[in-house]
Parts: C-alpha cells; sequence; structure tokens
C-alpha cells in the first residue's frame, strides 16, 4: 500500500512541475509590462529596473523559472496589485468558507446521489429509474450559477412568509467564536488555526455550543450547497446506477442469490461494496466541478469565498491573484486526486497488485 | 466494437482492403443509427437539436425585434413590463379586457396612476385611497375633513397633493403621512397641476375663479446648504464613521458659494440643487435630505384671479411660467423677484443652522424681495378659447376657439412678439372645435395635432396644417387624448371609448360600459397597455394595446425574447467551434501520440496530464486572463482546455486499431505511416470521439456560458445567454424573468446535447444496449 502510494507520489512530480510551468508561462504571457501592471501606468524606467532586477525578471527565462519554483515552495505567490498584500494570505483568509461550502455540497451530493443510483439501478427501468435519470441529466445540464440565483429566487423570495424560507444571499451573523467558550486564547484572523476554525461558521458553531448560531448558520449553507452540489450528485447518481446495474449482472451475485442471501444483503453486502469503488473515483474528480461551482456560486450568494476573491479579481482585472489562485486550485485537485487514488487501493486491493 | 472500415466508397480492389478479415454486414454509420433512433433519449436530443438549429436559421424571422435595438421609443408597452411579462401560453389579456377593477364606496373624484404605472390613487368622499395597480390591493388611504375634489401625483411619486375643502394638503407616500396643509386662497381648487421638478419645485391649484401657484421654498441660503450638505455628504463620508450620526456644518467656502447662489436666478439653483439630489442620490446621506426637507417650506408665490372665469391652467417644464386661459385670453405668467417696500410673507430662512450668521443679510434682502409671479404676456383672441394646452416640451401652446386651431410659440414669447405659428380653420363640415391636443412621443416630439367636432375626432399634420384623416366616433365627443408615445389616440363620450391608431386612423378597440364614464386617461410612463377609467365609483384599467415584449424587457430597454432567440445562434456556434476546435486539434496530438509512441508518446501525454490537472473552467478563466476578456478568446480558451479529453481518446482508440490485422497488412505493404494513420487507423477508432465530442459540446456552452457570466465571454451588447443571465443577475428579486429564461436555453441546449450524446454512445456500444 505504502509504495503504491509512494509510486503515485513519484508520478505527480512531473505534473506539479507541469502545473508550476504552464501557471509561470501564463503569467509572463500576460498582457503589458509586468512592472508597469504592478507598479501603476506611472512607474519610472529607473524603478522599473529597479523592480525587474529585484524581481529577476530581466534575467534568462529559465533563470526566472527557477525563481519563481523556489518563491512557490517557500509560499510566495506574489502580492495582489489592487490589496497590496501576498496572495497567500487572502488565499488563506478566504479559504474557510469556501472549504464550509465544498464540504457541505459533497455531503449533499453523496448522501442523496447514492440512495438514488441505488434505487435507480435496483428498479431498473422503473417510473423511479427514469425519473432519476432524467433529474440527473437536467442536473447536469444546467448552469450552477442560474440554479444559485433561481434557488435564491424561490427560497429567498417566493417562499417569504412560509416556514420554508431561506436567506437568499450573505452570510450568517457573526457569533462569538468558539475558542472563548473554551478558554483558550484566540484571535478571528483566519491566518491563525483559530481563527481558521472560527471563519468556518458551522464548525465554530457547533464547537462554540451556540444552537441558534448553527440554526442560522446551516439555513446560509443550504442553498449555496445544493446549488453546487446538484452537478456532483447528477453525476454520481448516474454512475452509481450504470455501476451498481453492472455489477448486478455478474455472476457471484447470482450465486448470492442462488445461495438464499436475503435480497437486502445481497444488495448492500455483496453488490454495493463493489459498485461504489468506482463511485469513489467518481466522487474525487467532481471536486474539479465543485471548485468552479465555488467560483460561480459563492458570487450569487455574495459568500466572501476564495470564489469570491477569484471573481473579484477578474473583474477588477488583478491577474496575480488569477494566476495564483489558479495555480492553488490546480495543485490541490492532483492532491485530492492522489488521495482519492490511494483510498481506491485501499478499498480495492488489485488496483494496487498491478 | 468490431473494428470495421467506415467508409465503403474508398474500397478499392486490388488494395490490401481485401484481405480485411471480419467485416461486419452492415455499414458502421448505418448501424449506429439504427441503433440510435431506438432509444427515446437520443431522440428527444435530436428533436430538441433540429429545434434549436431551426431557431437560428430563421431567428431574423422568429425575433421580433432586433436584439441590440434600445427600445425606449418603441410604440408598445414600455418599461414597465420589465416587471412581469405576459407569457402568452398562460393566456394575456387581450384589448378590452380589464387588467385591474378597483372599486370605492363613494364615486370617484379624480384617479392617476403614478408614473412607473406601479400605483394608483383615487378619491372618493374624503378619502384618498391609494392601490397597487397590478394586485388591486389597499397601500394607503389618507383621510381628509372635507370631500376631495382633485389629487395630483409629484413628478417623482414621492408626494401627492390633495384639494378637499379651502384646504390643500401634502402627503407623503412613501411615509404614509401627512407633510403639509396649505391655505388655498380663492375657495376650494377643483384642478391641480405639478410643474417639473421635486426639490424647489411646485404646483398650482386653481379653480373657475383663481389661480394659486405654489412653491417648494427656502431663501437662497437653504439650497445652499442643501448643496454643501450634498458636497459634504460625498467627500466627508469618512467622517461620519468618527463622529456620531451626520450634521450639517458649512464648508469653509462656504462665503464665495453663497454669494454666487444669491447672484444667481432662483430657479436656476433649483435646478442646479435638484439635478444634484437625482445624481448624487446613493451619496447624500438620508439625513442631509431630511435636514433640507424640514428647510424648505411650502410657499404660495401668487394668488393669481384673472377678470374672466379661469378655464385651464398648467406650468411650462420649468415653473417659471404658468398658462392661464381665461374667457378669450392666454396669459403668461412668469416666476420672478418682486420688489416689495413692505414686510413681505416670503419665506426666510429659520435660520439654526450652525456657522451660517451672514444668513441674516440674505434675509434682509428677502425682506424688501419677495419671488412671485407676475404676468409678462397675453395673447388676445377674437374668440372664447375652448381650450389651451402646452406640448410636452411646454415650447408650444395650441388653443382651440371654435372656429380655429392656433400653435403659438411659448419659448419665444419672452423674447419677441412673434409667436403665431399656425392657424387651421376648421373645415366647414366639421365646425365646432373643441379638445385641441397635440400627438406628441416621449422623443420624437410633435407628430400631428387634433381636436374633436361634434362625433368625429379630427387629425392634422403640424407643419403643413393638411387634415390627414377622421375619426368617426359615432357619439358626441367629451374628451381625447394621444398615449405617452403617440401611437393610439382614444376619444371618449359618456358610455363609449373608442382606440384609434395614430398612424393610420384605424380602429383598434372599442369599450362600452353601462354607466357613464366620468374620466379616463391613457396609463403613463411610456406605456400604451391600457387606460385608467373612472365610472362612477368604480375604477378600472383597460387593455388597449395587443402587443407586448414576450418575455419583457432587459435592463437595457432591449426585447429579451429576441436576445434570447440570437442567443441560440451564439450558443451552437460556440458548441460547435470550440469543440470542433478541440477535437482536431485532441486528435491530432493524441493519434500522433497512440501511433508513433515513445517518447512522443510520453511527451504529449504528460503536457496532457498536466492540463488535465485543472479543473477546465480554472484553466479557461486563466487563458482568458492572458488573451483578454472576449467572445473569441473564450472559445479559444474553451477549446484548449479541452484538448486532452480528445487526445486520450484519440490516443487509447488508435493503440486499439494499431495492432489490428488489417493495420498490419497495411504495414506489411509497406503503405505511408500517415496514409495508415489517416486511412485506417482513425476512421475506426473514430466512434468514441464522435461521443466524447457530442457530450462535449454541451460542457462547452456551459462553460462559455460560465465565462460570459464572469464577464469573460461574450462582451455586451452581444446577446449571449451567459451574458445575459451576468448582466441581469442583480434583478433577479424584481425581475426573475430575465434570469430564467437564459438559464433555462442554456439549460435546453446542454440537455439535448448530453441526451444525444448519451444516445450515441449507447448505440455506439453494445455492450451497454441491455
Amino acid at each position: 500500500m505504502a509504495g503504491y502510494v509512494a509510486r503515485r507520489l513519484t508520478l505527480a512530480i512531473p505534473v506539479l512541475f507541469g502545473i508550476l510551468f504552464v501557471t509561470f508561462a501564463l503569467a509572463r504571457l500576460l498582457p503589458g509590462d509586468p512592472c508597469r501592471s504592478a507598479l501603476g501606468e506611472k512607474a519610472t524606467d529607473e524603478i522599473c529596473d529597479d523592480f525587474n532586477e529585484r524581481k529577476g525578471l530581466n534575467k534568462p527565462i529559465h533563470e526566472q523559472f527557477w525563481i519563481y519554483l523556489q518563491d512557490v515552495v517557500q509560499g510566495d505567490l506574489g502580492e495582489s496589485i489592487k490589496e497590496g498584500r501576498p496572495v497567500t494570505e487572502m488565499l488563506v483568509e478566504r479559504l474557510p468558507v469556501t472549504l464550509e461550502l465544498a464540504i457541505a455540497a459533497m455531503t449533499f451530493a453523496v448522501l442523496v446521489g447514492i440512495p438514488l443510483g441505488i434505487v435507480s439501478a435496483y428498479y431498473h427501468n422503473s417510473a423511479a429509474d427514469v425519473g432519476t435519470m432524467i433529474g440527473a441529466n437536467i442536473g447536469v445540464s444546467m448552469p450552477v450559477f442560474w440554479l444559485g440565483l433561481m434557488l435564491s429566487y424561490f427560497f429567498g423570495v417566493s417562499l417569504k412568509d412560509t416556514p420554508l424560507w431561506l436567506p437568499p444571499s450573505g452570510m450568517p451573523a457573526s457569533i462569538a467564536p468558539w475558542y472563548e467558550a473554551w478558554g483558550i486564547e484566540g484571535s478571528r484572523d483566519a491566518l491563525t488555526l483559530t481563527g481558521f476554525i472560527a471563519n468556518m461558521n458551522v464548525l465554530n458553531a457547533i464547537l462554540a455550543g451556540n444552537t441558534e448560531g448553527l440554526r442560522d448558520a446551516l439555513r446560509h449553507l443550504i442553498l449555496p450547497g445544493v446549488a453546487v452540489g446538484t452537478i456532483p450528485l447528477s453525476i454520481i447518481a448516474r454512475m452509481t446506477r450504470s455501476s451498481l446495474l453492472e455489477v448486478l449482472g455478474l455472476n457471484y451475485i447470482r450465486t448470492a442469490r442462488a445461495k438464499g442471501v436475503r435480497e437486502g444483503s445481497v444488495v448492500r453486502r455483496h453488490a454495493l461494496r463493489n459498485a461504489l469503488l468506482p463511485v469513489v473515483t467518481i466522487i474525487g474528480l467532481s471536486f474539479g466541478t465543485l471548485l468552479s461551482g465555488a467560483i460561480l456560486t459563492e458570487t450569487v450568494f455574495g459568500l466572501s469565498g476564495v470564489g469570491k476573491a477569484l471573481y473579484d479579481s477578474i473583474t477588477g482585472r488583478d491577474y496575480t491573484v488569477v494566476q495564483a489562485f489558479t495555480l492553488i486550485i490546480a495543485i490541490m485537485f492532483v492532491f485530492i486526486n492522489l488521495i482519492v487514488d490511494a483510498l481506491y487501493a485501499y478499498l480495492d486491493p488489485r488496483i494496487r497488485l498491478e | 466494437m468490431q473494428p470495421t472500415d467506415s467508409d465503403p466508397v474508398e474500397l478499392r480492389l486490388g488494395t490490401a482492403d481485401e484481405t480485411v478479415a471480419s467485416r461486419p454486414p452492415k455499414g458502421l454509420w448505418r448501424e449506429t443509427l439504427e441503433r440510435l433512433v431506438r432509444k427515446p433519449s437520443a431522440i428527444v436530443g435530436l428533436v430538441i437539436l433540429g429545434f434549436l438549429v431551426l431557431v437560428a436559421t430563421f431567428a431574423p424571422v422568429i425575433a421580433t425585434h432586433d436584439p441590440l435595438a434600445v427600445l425606449l421609443d418603441v410604440p408598445e408597452e414600455g418599461a414597465e413590463r420589465r416587471m412581469e411579462p405576459c407569457i402568452h401560453l398562460l393566456g394575456c389579456p387581450e384589448p378590452g379586457d380589464e387588467i385591474l377593477n378597483v372599486s370605492t364606496r363613494d364615486p370617484i373624484t379624480d384617479a392617476a396612476l403614478n408614473s412607473t404605472n406601479t400605483q394608483v390613487f383615487t378619491t372618493s368622499g374624503t378619502t384618498l385611497t391609494v392601490w397597487d395597480a397590478d394586485s388591486g390591493d389597499a397601500l394607503m388611504t389618507f383621510d381628509h375633513d372635507d370631500p376631495v375634489t382633485a389629487a395630483i401625483w409629484s413628478p417623482t411619486d414621492q408626494l401627492i397633493v390633495s384639494s378637499a375643502g379651502n384646504q390643500l394638503y401634502i402627503w407623503d407616500v412613501n411615509r404614509r403621512e401627512q407633510k403639509d396643509e396649505l391655505p388655498n386662497a380663492g375657495g376650494p381648487a377643483d384642478n391641480l397641476a405639478w410643474k417639473g421638478e421635486a426639490i424647489g419645485g411646485g404646483f398650482l391649484s386653481f379653480n373657475a375663479e383663481s389661480v394659486n401657484t405654489w412653491a417648494q421654498l427656502g431663501s437662497d441660503s437653504v439650497l445652499f446648504n442643501f448643496l454643501s450638505a450634498v458636497t459634504w455628504a460625498r467627500t466627508g463620508q469618512d467622517l461620519s464613521a468618527e463622529e456620531e450620526g451626520p450634521d450639517v456644518t458649512t464648508p469653509s467656502d462656504g462665503e464665495e458659494n453663497a454669494g454666487q447662489a444669491e447672484t444667481e436666478p432662483d430657479t436656476e439653483t433649483d435646478t442646479d440643487a435638484d439635478a444634484e439630489a437625482e445624481e448624487e442620490a446613493p451619496a447624500i446621506s438620508i439625513e442631509a435630505q431630511r435636514i433640507l426637507e424640514q428647510q424648505l417650506t411650502w410657499t404660495r408665490l401668487e394668488l393669481i384671479e384673472p377678470d374672466a372665469g379661469v378655464t385651464s391652467a398648467d406650468w411650462n417644464i420649468h415653473g417659471q411660467i404658468a398658462m392661464i386661459t381665461t374667457g378669450s385670453e392666454v396669459q403668461l405668467w412668469s416666476r420672478r423677484e418682486i420688489v416689495e417696500q413692505e414686510t413681505t410673507n416670503a419665506p426666510v430662512f429659520s435660520g439654526d443652522f450652525v456657522g451660517f450668521g451672514e444668513d441674516t443679510q440674505a434675509g434682509q434682502q428677502a425682506s424688501t424681495t419677495r419671488l412671485g409671479m407676475a404676468e409678462y404676456l397675453t395673447i388676445p383672441l377674437d374668440e372664447p378659447i375652448v381650450s389651451a394646452k402646452f406640448n410636452r416640451e411646454r415650447t408650444r401652446i395650441l388653443i382651440t376657439t371654435g372656429s380655429t386651431l392656433q400653435s403659438w410659440n411659448a419659448t419665444e414669447a419672452v423674447y419677441n412678439e412673434n409667436l403665431l405659428q399656425l392657424t387651421i380653420a376648421a373645415p366647414p363640415e366639421y365646425p365646432e372645435l373643441a379638445n385641441g391636443t397635440w400627438i406628441e412621443a416621449l422623443s420624437r416630439g410633435i407628430r400631428y395635432m387634433m381636436a374633436s367636432s361634434g362625433e368625429t375626432g379630427l387629425v392634422w399634420d403640424t407643419q403643413t396644417g393638411e387634415l390627414l384623416y377622421t375619426l368617426p366616433h359615432g357619439e358626441p365627443i367629451v374628451d381625447m387624448s394621444t398615449s405617452q408615445l403617440a401611437t393610439l389616440i382614444f376619444t371618449r363620450s359618456d358610455n363609449l371609448i373608442k382606440v384609434w391608431s395614430v398612424d393610420d386612423g384605424e380602429l383598434v378597440v372599442t369599450i362600452e360600459t353601462d354607466t357613464p364614464i366620468s374620466l379616463a386617461k391613457w396609463q403613463t410612463g411610456g406605456s400604451s397597455g391600457g387606460i385608467l377609467l373612472v365610472t362612477e365609483n368604480e375604477l378600472k384599467i383597460v387593455k388597449t394595446s395587443n402587443y407586448q415584449y414576450i418575455m419583457g424587457v432587459d435592463g437595457n430597454f432591449r426585447d429579451q425574447f429576441s436576445r434570447l432567440i440570437y442567443g441560440t445562434r451564439v450558443s451552437l456556434m460556440v458548441g460547435l467551434t470550440t469543440v470542433s476546435l478541440a477535437v482536431i486539434l485532441g486528435t491530432i496530438a493524441g493519434s500522433l501520440a497512440g501511433f508513433l509512441g515513445g517518447w512522443v508518446d510520453n511527451l504529449i501525454m504528460r503536457i496532457m496530464d498536466v492540463m488535465l490537472a485543472f479543473p477546465s473552467l480554472i484553466l479557461a478563466i486563466a487563458v482568458v486572463t492572458v488573451l483578454g476578456p472576449g467572445l473569441v478568446n473564450a472559445l479559444l480558451a474553451i477549446s484548449i482546455v479541452f484538448i486532452p479529453q480528445y487526445a486520450r481518446v484519440a490516443r487509447s482508440g488508435v493503440l486499439s486499431v494499431r495492432e489490428e490485422d488489417f493495420v498490419m497488412a497495411d504495414r506489411a505493404l509497406g503503405v505511408h505511416p500517415m496514409r495508415i494513420l489517416f486511412r485506417r487507423v482513425l476512421p475506426n477508432a473514430l466512434a468514441p470521439l464522435i461521443v466524447q465530442a457530442t457530450l462535449g459540446i454541451g460542457t462547452a456552452i456551459l462553460d462559455a456560458a460560465a465565462l460570459s457570466f464572469l464577464g469573460l465571454g461574450a462582451q455586451p451588447p452581444t446577446a449571449e445567454w451567459g451574458a445575459m443571465l451576468g448582466q441581469e443577475r442583480s434583478q433577479i428579486f424584481t425581475a426573475p424573468h430575465l434570469v430564467f429564461f437564459p438559464g433555462i436555453a442554456i439549460m435546453i441546449t446542454v440537455l439535448a446535447f448530453n441526451l444525444l450524446g448519451d444516445g450515441l454512445r449507447d448505440a455506439l456500444d453494445p455492450r451497454l444496449d441491455r
């Protein structure tokens, strides 16, 4: 198992290197003079020479790449032109919200998608199956941002004055941070660990034992979570269905049934365990969709997460931030895929013996 | 799947093709097609796609408008339809249908819609009720001591002025409370007219004997202080964070500006203050506005009591000139400073602004002069005047006497005496003219002029004076009026309203009532969609125009439906071009990698791995930031991002076919490798590529829409669904249909490609065909 993971890690290294190269190339290909786009149009030649010297922009391209690599390894992704602070800081600050959104979306997708897929495969060609598949097809065809807007209109406006009303946008009301309840020194600043946790509203409310705050935080999380989670949900449901269908047709299932194993047990213990293997891969791959979805959904719901920051830097033409975020998201994506691969190998011994 | 040669035409006897061992009985494509038509989902997908292609092809025929044209001046239902489009499938009101019907206990004496057609008030008995013009719910009632005789909206819909007994009441619609109560001199006013501006603005009230002109005035220093407050609110917003609550203080350069403000004519200052207020509305603190409102007081400018009875009175647009019609005279009164020796009742600024000691000086000045009205011009006519009307710009006056229609210049009036522009004598068969009115559109200006004669309406050309057409109403006409965009005219007799087209005088719709109609008005706000009419104690809005924007009008006043139709072209184009480009490049890269193997394979596939490591939308965003926003760049970015998946599919296809016997045979015969690749290998590896491409089109359309939504794709004013969504997303709570329809369009298109792709995949892969 360890050997397998090590092998996968070594395979990931050239990919990571390639990602770094792509983002480096994109940054160098940006239109305009890097000095003047960083310091403003009015920067004089001397200032720019100095800037280029400092940033190594006058060196040969391979040396620049080397400098870039060193910077990235040290966690220096450059400074935001608009905000004048390190991009890493901005990212870490915004991460709790996005993390929470991604977890909520994935939980929703898995908890709803897998049962739907199972029902749909087991009652193959029934009305439930057809309905689920139509729904899943529609689910993958919807623009995430549109779904978000429609949900916020429906639950925020149409259902106003009903118990189903949900806040159409915005962040939950701020409550006392968890560390106060625990009697720990802490800070609201997301750059500290205590602050990072405190900025995850649901987790913070749970840790602080604030039920009212938890309710509020959850209510603010439902709509964005559903919006982001719908596409992964549809993909997971389809994958579960087709995978389970395939497994249910295999001989060992027939054998199990012939032996008189109870139907529930056949599905749960024999079929599902094998059928869920490819679903795990799909869940891992869905994180990419999830991140793209977060960018579009956070702007719609006014959540100040990574996606909103990225959107703001796109509209503000703050390209360093865009590039840095692209890099980080890609690296995250690679590692998530690594974890999924490892998980897969853990679940299916055939893989690691290959 | 069996490897087959897809292209039987290429078969030449005597070449290596003869040696193909296993050829299925049918051609691959025919077999695939047959499988495909057995898939209901694929059929649905194909049908939708066919429909979309038709829509895209015939977009100019289907679309009702130019997708880029701004519709401000289009003679149909205007801006208010942005709020609630009527979708024809659900049944829309037809011309002649009532779209609103409210009734009151007492007979209605006056009624009017506000400028956006969202609220309507009625006056009946002693109450004034404001109704929601869509739902007919009563929103608020204002009670008076005496029966209400007349009422009027202020131009900004913030205030309602009502006249009851000898008093005038000013009501604040937002706060739902009375703001002011003014004594009307010369008996109860039965008519009101407002002048253009809101702050520092005014109205006049008149009855048969007298005209009261009113203005919302403070001394010049008050208006100046307002300007200071505006400036302060704009520049000193940070201060408000430190000091608790904004407090209006005079800025240091107050002296100079104060002097300036005093030397300028009062009305100029009014306009400036007003313009400032509107332009900078978000920046002015509400507090500053409130302070200003407290400082301004409603003041009677002048009480005008002409010798003969007043038949009508109106302001010009800036409120400097009041036109009063009495007997056979039209009098023009202008607003000016009147020097009086004795103490006046002129408005004096109360003076509790901090640090404005100099104000007393201004107060002394005001005590010697007062702002009032003076008659400066009289237009005497030989006959009694039936009616006199300003045009909307208030630059011309149309005077109707029994036998003539006269057009007078109202702007030049101040400077020269040559006022009469055109006189039209009544045609012999149509004597006794009445109801002379301009036919003028909001922005196109005066088109024609019209008047009624007995049972007939007459329309003349304004330039030549030629009689264009007649409107045979059939009953004695008591009123006639044109809609705001000058597309329709109604003529009204006691129980009958007929609506005519302005263009050709054709009858559009006839509205009959059981009870006599006491009042009829066109909808306002650029709309000719309905007539507001009052019969005894009922108020109705009756639909007149059949036309409407099917999906509403977007924030830039463009027809949403036409934009949606043209958007089909963009989206299909986006989907097909991006995927074609990606497929071509990906296939070349993938097949070279698979066919050549070795280090080429390794290099190409590692590059593809790197590209696949990015979530597609994120990489596309990064690429567009480099290329710059725009539809073409977005297409390129999406194409680039999509290359790896096709490369992978092509490579695996090539790898599976590479070792087949017929390829081996070709090799043995010494056929050029490239020829083998393109003639033998690729056609056989094509099926999965086609599936992938069909499924990819959907994703490409979604990604392009997302890029446009983020402002990186199609730029305004292109009618692209994602961009349409992005532009109107802030309107989601007020105009959800503007967001709903583009999204549905995207969804249907993507769904069609997905269904077709799924169907194709099943058809090409018989294993799944269970």
